[in-house]
Order: structure tokens, then sequence, then C-alpha cells
């Protein structure tokens, strides 16, 4: 068996073994979100937790607003959600009375440990004769409000009633103004992860029916929105989902239709699909095992490389078509060196876009050194012996002689500056960076409209602005907040800061805990313990039927104990555990300024303002920043590669001339446009230069020693390059439009250069066989 | 036939005419007593708005005196709201799903919705003959009920069979024939006791109107 069929077979397990290993993920953040900042991490982490990512808000709204019928549907519809399955627990936006007896139960022990930040003034305070004339009174409404029985009850383990302290000190989540609300809200945790799309969206469906179901009962009176992480997991995964079979069907199909339009060869045809096939899941399979998934992402930009490799192919295909067995191979190897250049040209344009920093770009690089690495080496040493198998020669439908004939000489090559020179002179004034990393998901514009709207209705917080305090352990951490809840009441006080919701009163540092027990324990004085008795008699109260004043039993509360209590639902969201890196702890934030809370947490090295805007632009400016000098070091670099092949460094700017001056001639064409430019565009731009060094290099190199047929070659090169990277243009995601936009026009714009900018004798006296 | 025996005979007769009669007598009693049940039931459970002064007497145990407490209660259809006047302003707003507790002077403003409806600690059983059971049956699988009727006056006193409430004792409703309910004691299992006297002011449209009015006054003074 010659070595073609064996690269068959070997083809047909390759194929079979990625169509079985590889695990494709579609969760946007890892993507986007590197895992080397705090913020990262703790949103990561979110995501990553039980209680976040599986949660969805769900908002109920009626129409028109009659309170009553509302509370009935909302009763009816939990009732008829127990039933389906994936759902963990229901709970509603605001504490029931049910769970806050439940919260007077747990905390009651702790209302000593959790009394105050300050406790030595608190008590002292409140031991004072004003402090106890007033605890006497909010104990005397308290017995004759609404809750008397449960008052009553409290009275005999907590005379003071200090419990019912503690529980004026939790803030509420709703606003004032939402009390005549015509909406009801619910969170629903699911079982299955918030990422888990196909579970997810399977709820999402049941969601609506069981909905839907309920509502034709009331007259269809009302109307359902939700949010959450699953609904992003879901709309992304479609979306990407979309672009992947969208771009793949239409590059596949369109490729294949402009290769047997030029070769009419559909041998030639299933010869070029399964080298290509093979490069792809090669690649995939490394990515997999390298990174453990491989992301939906990297697959769709991944399909572009089917624009560059298939270039490797073409190229030796055109130059062995007229020739058989041993004299093809030395075809091949004639061509070898300028084949290998161009790849390592295009490997260093891949893996310069891993360095700027985009997660996802890492996995892009591999895949694409992978994928061009393998074309190469099939190219040259599996090819011929195909080419020999399936018996084709490859007669391109045109030739490109006349082109040839038409741009060279001096005139086309000064206009060609001559453009070049207008395009970015004119362009680059206008050049405009997009520094918002959400224009790339504009379609996520209305599930984040959406959100933030159902958001406002149940928190009078900021959402993705808030307070990150982080420490080793939680008891570091604890006393952090501790201390920034502190300086973000005095913020407060100021009119900086509307409201805030920081762990306490929910919980406290050990610390805070001993030094309340202590502060109370020494107001116990029997001086303090008559005046409580007469603050009581002249209250109205009955002092002897009060139990004494004592100090409580219970030990300090701890994190264990709280994860199991009835408050852990409420503040997990705040807490955030990671084995590497320890705990973190989110403040929320009402309405305030932002540059009052960051001066107030100067002096707190572990807190930090976090706005995920601020964020998430910060990040795409340094992307940006990276980008830019990756296009420059990457450009550098392919010139150090080149002058080092020809000995020259004016011959590899030769050689350069033209990718430099097709990626000037794009980059004046987007600043005209006035379209902002973001980190892709300059991702785009790079792969551009990559891809036209390799024209440059075929060109110039013209090792086959007719130049009509290596530029013939690169015509059908350029042609299938534009087209798959065209083909991107078609996708849902800017990003896609991005790259589709740039390397599309660059790679022809290249290509065309070729012959107007490049002399290949006086280059190719430089280099000689052996250099390879 | 001896004498004896006919004079037995006779006797039996006499005792089963006795018999007879008596539980005659006492069928219709017993049935009216039925009815009047189910009638004051009726009277109770809110038929229209109603517009009530009320005033308050709570005696408990950890209060060294009675509290005394005055103002206006509506109960409407779908809500039952407490005005209170003295001593000071509050109102209370409690639907089937929802307390709204407001205090102006200290401008609280909170809503909390209930597990059940209606169950609110220590007005549950007034809540529910108001709103909820009108069936006999029902409300017996809850509360042991005692109906007592004088000439000038009915009393009708629930014992609750459930633990949920087992704090109360006793609840106790009584009016003048005829009319709904004056007076409203409970009887806490610890001793305390709250006693509710009612006098109406305004019934249908009108205490409607009135309601709505307070409503309004109250939204206004919260949302200064």
């Amino acid at each position: 068996m010659n070595r073609a069929k064996w690269f068959l077979l070997l083809a047909v397990v390759l194929v079979a073994l990625t169509a079985w290993k590889i695990e494709v993920h579609t969760n946007i953040s890892d993507f986007f979100f590197p895992g080397d900042k705090a913020d990262s991490r703790f949103l990561a982490g979110q995501l990553q937790s039980d209680e976040l990512s599986r949660q969805y808000l769900i908002s109920i709204t009626q129409t028109p607003p009659e309170s009553e019928n509302l509370d009935d549907f909302v009763q009816s519809l939990r009732k008829s959600l127990q039933n389906i399955p994936a759902i963990k627990h229901i709970e509603a936006d605001q504490i029931d009375a049910e769970t806050l007896l439940e919260l007077v139960a747990f905390y009651q022990p702790h209302r000593i440990h959790l009394f105050s930040l300050e406790p030595e003034h608190a008590f002292a305070e409140m031991f004072s004769p004003a402090g106890l004339a007033n605890q006497a009174t909010i104990i005397e409404e308290a017995l004759l409000g609404p809750d008397s029985a449960t008052v009553k009850a409290t009275l005999e383990q907590d005379p003071m009633l200090l419990t019912l302290t503690w529980l004026a000190k939790l803030k509420p989540f709703s606003s004032p103004e939402d009390s005549q609300q015509a909406y009801a809200n619910l969170r629903i945790n699911t079982h299955p992860s918030g990422l888990d799309a196909a579970a997810q969206e399977a709820f999402q469906q049941q969601l609506q029916e069981v909905f839907d179901a309920v509502n034709e009962k009331y007259s269809r009176k009302f109307s359902l929105q939700y949010t959450g992480v699953p609904v992003f997991a879901t709309h992304i995964k479609k979306q990407i989902t979309r672009d992947i079979q969208a771009i793949s069907t239409l590059s596949m199909i369109a490729l294949s239709v402009l290769f047997l339009w030029i070769f009419r060869s559909l041998r030639a045809l299933i010869s070029t699909s399964i080298v290509l096939l093979v490069a792809i899941s090669a690649a995939s399979l490394t990515t997999q095992l390298f990174f453990g998934f491989i992301h939906g992402l990297t697959l769709a930009l991944g399909i572009t490389l089917v624009g560059v490799c298939v270039d490797y192919v073409i190229h030796g295909m055109v130059h062995a078509t007229d020739k058989q067995g041993a004299e093809r191979v030395l075809a091949f190897r004639r061509i070898w060196p300028s084949l290998l250049l161009g790849g390592i040209t295009t490997i260093i344009g891949y893996t310069a876009i891993s360095l700027s920093g985009f997660p996802g770009l890492q996995q892009i690089a591999l895949f694409a050194a992978v994928g061009i690495a393998t074309t190469l080496l099939i190219t040259r040493y599996i090819l011929p012996d195909l080419m020999d198998l399936f018996a084709f020669t490859v007669q391109p439908r045109f030739s490109a002689n006349w082109l040839l004939n038409t741009v060279q000489g001096r005139g086309p090559k000064l206009l060609a500056f001559g453009v070049a020179l207008t395009f970015i002179t004119a362009g680059i004034q206008h050049l405009e960076w997009g520094s918002n990393l959400n224009e790339l998901t504009p379609e996520l514009k209305k599930l984040q409209q959406q959100d933030r709207t159902l958001r406002s209705r149940v928190a009078s917080i900021e959402p993705g602005r808030f307070v990150l305090v982080e420490g080793d352990n939680i008891e570091q951490v604890l006393q952090s907040s501790e201390q920034v809840h502190a300086a973000l009441l005095t913020v407060q006080h100021k009119g900086q800061l509307s409201n805030f919701y920081s762990l306490y009163p929910w919980f406290g540092s050990h610390a805070l805990q001993t030094r309340n027990t202590q502060a109370w324990t020494a107001s116990l004085t029997t001086k303090n313990k008559q005046r409580w008795s007469q603050a009581l008699e002249e209250q109205g109260l009955s002092s002897a039927s009060f139990p004494p004043l004592t100090t409580p039993n219970a030990a300090p509360l701890t994190l264990e104990k709280l994860q199991s209590s009835p408050a852990w639902p409420l503040i997990s969201r705040q807490i955030s555990e990671n084995p590497a890196s320890g705990f973190s702890v989110a403040i929320w934030l009402g309405k305030h300024s932002p540059n009052a809370i960051r001066d107030a947490l100067n002096n707190i090295p572990q807190a930090h303002y976090f706005s995920q805007q601020e964020s998430i632009n910060s990040l795409a400016l340094e992307y940006r920043q990276k980008a830019l000098s990756l296009l420059a070091w990457g450009f550098l670099t392919i010139l150090a590669l080149l002058s080092l092949r020809f000995r020259s460094i004016i011959k590899a700017v030769q050689v350069l001339l033209p990718a430099t001056l097709s990626v000037l001639i794009v980059l004046g064409a987007w600043g005209i446009s006035g379209a902002p430019m973001n980190m892709l565009h300059l991702i785009g731009l790079l792969l551009t230069t990559a891809i036209c060094v390799d024209y440059g290099i075929f060109y110039a190199e013209n090792r086959s020693g007719d130049q009509a047929l290596t530029f013939q070659a690169i015509l059908i090169s350029a042609l299938t390059s534009a087209l798959s990277f065209a083909c991107l243009g078609i996708a849902d995601s800017p990003a896609l439009h991005a790259l589709a936009w740039t390397v599309a026009p660059g790679v022809i714009l290249g290509f065309l250069l070729c012959p107007i900018m490049l002399t290949s004798d006086a280059i190719l006296r430089a280099v000689t066989d052996a250099d390879f | 036939m001896s004498r004896r025996n006919k004079a037995s005979k006779m006797g039996g007769f006499i005792v089963a005419q006795s018999l007879g009669l008596w539980l005659a007598f006492l069928t219709p009693a017993f049935a009216g007593e039925q009815d009047a049940l189910e009638d004051i039931l009726k009277r109770i459970q809110v038929q229209e708005t109603l517009q009530l002064e009320y005033q308050e007497t709570r005696h408990m145990e950890l209060l060294n005196r009675p509290r005394q407490s005055n103002g206006q209660m509506f109960l409407s259809a779908e809500k039952m709201v407490i005005a209170q006047h003295s001593p000071k302003l509050q109102t209370t707003v409690i639907s089937k799903n929802k307390v709204l507790h407001i205090d102006p002077a200290r401008n609280i403003r909170r809503d909390r919705k209930l597990k059940k409806p209606f169950a609110i600690p220590g007005m549950g059983p007034f809540l529910q003959l108001f709103y909820g059971q009108s069936n006999l049956a029902e409300l017996e699988q809850q509360f042991s009920l005692k109906l007592v009727q004088d000439g000038s006056l009915w009393q009708l006193n629930l014992f609750p069979k459930i633990t949920a409430m087992s704090r109360i004792r006793t609840a106790k409703l009584s009016g003048n024939p005829g009319e709904g309910p004056n007076r409203l004691v409970l009887e806490f299992a610890d001793g305390d006791q709250t006693e509710w006297r009612l006098s109406p002011l305004a019934r249908g449209p009108d205490a409607r109107k009135a309601m709505d009015k307070i409503l309004a006054q109250t939204d206004r003074q919260t949302s200064q």
C-alpha cells in the first residue's frame, strides 16, 4: 500500500476520532475573560456557582393592574411550576412571612454576635437612659403590632428584643415605589447548570408552556419575561451554532463551486477536501487535547483556515499538474521552500494574535498552527501520491496572463503607491476605535435591556457595579468587608450613595462577633439591669414578667452554619470561593458616585470598585493596544524572517510591500467609511499581512520558473481565501463581520499588488534551493 | 292478659310516646340551632363594604396596664382596612395574600406576602369567618363551635382544634339579635386577651367611598 492509501485510512480514523472526542463549548465568558484578574475570577466563580448561573429572574406583568388577581395568578403559577422536574427551587423576590420567621428563629441566638459593627459604642448607647427608653418603646410597639404572637415568643429568649433590632438592619431590596407594582417577581433555580444550553432551552420551553396554561385560566391577562445567565447562555449557543452551520455550509458550497468552476475536476475537489478535512481534524483534536474543550468561536474562525490552507494545496497542484511520478514529486520539492516560508509567516501571524490576551484566540492560534503545519506536510509528502492515486490533473479554466501583463510596469506601481497614500491619508484622520466590547454582541443588546429592566424591578441596586473584597480566607475577607461597610456609610451620609448591601448584618467576622459578645457582657452590670427594669416600667411594661438579661450560650456564627441556614439563598450570590485564590465578597451598590466610592476605598487594599462596563471597556482597550503592538511585532518578525531568508532587508521589504500596501488601503478604507474599528479588525489586518506575505513569497521566488503559472496559482488561492473569509460576513456575530470585511478585500488587494510591486528575478537571485 | 301485664304495656307505650314527643320537640330545636348558626355565619361574612368604628383593648402579661386604641375598620369583599386614629395614626390593609402596614409618622410602608390566605397571627379566626368559611362543615374541621343565644344577645365561641392555632384558647364573637358582631374577643393560651368593640357607621357605596378616601390619604402621607 502506498503513502496515499495509508493516508486515506488515517484520514478516516482521524475524522472518526475527532467526531467522537471533541467537546464544543459555547460559554462566551471563556472566550472573552482572562483568568488573571480578580474581577474576572469573581465573575467566573459566580458563573460557575450553583446559585447565580442556575438562576432565572422571572417577572409577571398584569394588564391592567389589579394586584389581587396578580397574587392569585402567581400562587397558581408557582403550584404548577412545581411539576417541572428541572426546577430546584422557587422563591419570591420579597421575603415572605414564613422565611421571615425562620430568619428570626435562626438569628435569635446570634443577635448579640451581630448587633453592631461598633459594639462598644452601640451597647454603651443602648444602655444609656435614652437608649433603654427607646428599646422599651420598640418592645411595646412590637407587642401591640400585627406580629404580637411572634414578638411574645421571641421575648422569652431575647428580653431586649435585639433580634428585632437586627431585623431592622436588613435593607429591603425592593424600591419603595414598587409597593403599588403591577408585576410580581420570582427567582427560579434549576437543577441543570446554567451553561448547559440544551437543558436550559428545554426548561425555558416548559416554563413558557406552564405559564401559558395557567394564563389561559386567567383570560391571558398576564405576560412573562425572564432573564438570567441561562437566558444569555442559550442565546449565545444558538447564535454560535447558527453561525457555525451557516458559515460552514456556505463556505463549503461556495468553495466547492469555485473550485469546480476553476479546475473542472471532481477528483481534485475530493482530494483537496480530504487534505483539508484531515488538517481541520488534526487541529481540532490537538486543541481538544491541549485545552480540554474547543470553543464554538474557535471552530467558526477555524473554518476560515480552510481558505488559508487551501492555498498550499492549490499552489502545489497547479505546479505539478502536467507531471507524473518522480517529476511530480520534484515539482513539489521545488516549491516546498516557498510553501514552508509562507506557512511559517502565516503561523507567526496566528501565534501573534494568541498573545493578545484574548483567551479564545489562544485556542485559535493553536488550531491554526496545527492546521497549517498539517496541510503543509500533507502537501509536501502525500499530495503527489494522492494525485497519482486519483489520477487527475488540474487545468485552470482561465489564465491570468492578461492581468499580469496589464499591471506590470512603472505606471501601475506609482498608481498603487498613490492609492495607498491617498487612502491612508484620508482615512487615518477618521479612524475611530470602538472601546465598547459589547458592540461585538449587539444581538444581546435586547436581552441586556430586558435584564436591566427586570433587575431594576427587584432591587434598588445598580447592576454590574459593586465593591469587590478579596482575601485568602473568610475571616480576612469579612474583616475587610466590615471596613468597607464603615467607609460606605460615610459616603452614604454625604449623599453620594443611596444605599448599599454588604454581608453585614447577615454575617460578621469572628473578631466582630467576639467583640460584640464582650461588649454586651461588659454592659450587664447591676446598675444597667436596674435601669432596664425602670425603663420597662416607665414604658408601661411589666418588668417582672420579662426574663433577666444574660449572655447567650450560642457559639459565633460560622460560614458552614450560614450555608445551611434560611439566610443563605438570600446572600449566597455575594460570596464566591475559589480554592486557588481564596474568597471574594461583593457589596452591591445603589445609585452612587463612582469617584466617591473609589476614594472611600483608597485605604482598604483588599477592596476595589468594580464596574462591569468600565472593566469590559478597559479590557477592550487593553486588547486593542496589545493587538496594535502585536501587529507591529508580527510584522517585524515576518520581516526578520524574510531578511534572513533573502539575506537582504531591502528584498524582504520588497516581498512585504504588497501585504503592507494592502493593509494600509484597507485601514484607510475603514477610516473613510467612518465605521468604528475594534481589536478584531486589527487581528484581521494581521491575518491579511500573514496571507499576503505568502503571495509575495510565492510570486517573488517563482520556484517553478513559470511566472504566469505562479501568478495563476496565487490568483486561485486569493479567490478561495477571500471567498472563505467573505463567508464570515453572513454570521450574526459582528466579530466575524470585522474579520470578513478586513481579510477578504485585503487578500484580493495583496494578490493584485504582487505583480505591481515585485520583480521576481531580482529576489530569486538571492535565494538558492539549499537554503531550506 | 293479666292486669299487671296490661299496666306494663301501657307504661311502655307512655314511655315510648313521651320519648317520641321529646324527640319531636327536640329535633326542631336542634334544627333551629343549626339554622341560627348558619344564619349568624352568613351575617358575619362580608357581603358588602362595611365601615365600623372600633375600640381595641389589650390585656397582656407583659404590660402593666391594658392598652386601648381606636379608629375605623373597613370590611370590603377583597380587603380589610384598620385605620387607627389613637394613640397614633396607623393603617393596616389586609388582603387575601398580603398585609400592608403603614405608619406615616415614621414613614414606614411595609408589605408582606402571606403564605396562606388571611393567615394573620391573632386575627386568623375572625378573618376566616369574615372572608373564608361560610360552610359550617368546613369550619367545624378547624374549630369547635358553640353558639349561645338569649333574648338580647348572640355569642359564637370558637375553640381551635388545630395546633397552629394553639396559642389561641378561644375566639368569641357576639352581637345583637339579627345583626352582625359588635364585639370580638380573643383569649390566648398564656392568659392575654384582645377585645374589639365595633359600632357600624356606614355600609355599601358610602362605606366604600370612605375606605377609598382613607387609603388615598395614607398613600399621600407615605409618598411625601
